[in-house]
């Protein structure tokens, strides 16, 4: 049987930006965790973890590869009036991510 | 790379270019009545079932996603486009009601409406970009290339020679 490379790649990165109007005070990936279990349910709550995350914004969050659709839809949606937050890039290793 | 256009947002924010866009429009809204100024685009508001569409509008908005086939056989009969808008999108999906947004995007592709993607945003992070729209119309079942087209071809058709005023 032939698995295609991309489905042997078991996990995900996701490269944002948060933009903000103000500081971004409190427990980013907690907010950020909460809102992807409340629009995907917690029956299915895939598991992410926030590799990085500095003061300017600038963020990296690993996801697995099954669930990495949902993850990037609910990120798509954590916006607001003074909040919100800019897909950059995905891949299925950090080292592309960085290059170029 | 393709020109690119919000036809709908309600704030004024000059640099719409960092998002991808070449243009966007502050639309005249007509709720129910003839109003048409033929400088901008106008965007018909009007209920699921209740109200006949309006005589001139270059969009129709939808209140709710709950909308019968037979309403977007008449959106397809007069040649318009329907507006699917991603702030309202948001909200059906903080109310548990995606389902009926999905029945929606169902009900366009059977019927073969024309619709446009819009941010429809009220605030300078509510607006999103033409490549993350096309990942929200992925979600609802469209292909990426479907959602760009309809913020480039759909638009370009739908505003003529306003695109440039």
């Amino acid at each position: 049987m032939v698995i295609k490379k991309s489905l042997r790649t078991r996990f995900r990165y996701i490269k944002f930006r948060l933009l903000s109007a103000h500081p971004f005070h409190g427990d980013f990936e907690g907010k950020l965790r909460a809102h992807i279990n409340m629009l995907l349910g917690l029956s299915h709550a895939p598991s992410i973890k926030l590799l990085s995350f500095d003061s300017e914004g600038n963020g990296l969050l690993r996801c697995d590869s099954a669930s990495f659709t949902e993850v990037r839809q609910a990120m798509l949606f954590f916006y607001d009036k003074d909040y919100r937050i800019k897909l950059l890039k995905s891949s299925g290793t950090i080292k592309s991510l960085f290059s170029n | 790379m393709g020109r690119f256009f919000d036809l709908h947002v309600n704030f004024d924010w000059k640099d719409f270019s960092l998002e991808g866009y070449s243009k966007v429009f502050y639309p005249n809204v007509i709720t129910g009545g003839n109003r048409y100024d033929p400088a901008r685009i106008n965007i018909a508001r009007v209920g699921n079932q209740d109200k006949p569409l309006p005589q001139k509008y270059d969009l129709i908005h939808f209140a709710g996603f709950n909308v019968d086939g037979d309403r977007l056989a008449l959106v397809r009969e007069k040649g318009r486009a329907v507006e699917v808008c991603v702030s309202n999108i948001k909200d059906a999906l903080y109310a548990g009601r995606i389902h009926q947004v999905r029945f929606f995007c169902d009900a366009l592709r059977t019927y073969k409406v024309p619709f446009v993607f819009t941010s429809g945003a009220s605030a300078i992070y509510e607006v999103k970009s033409p490549k993350e729209i096309a990942f929200i119309g992925e979600m609802l079942g469209f292909t990426q290339r479907a959602v760009l087209d309809s913020m480039s071809e759909t638009a370009s058709e739908i505003l003529g020679d306003k695109g440039w005023l």
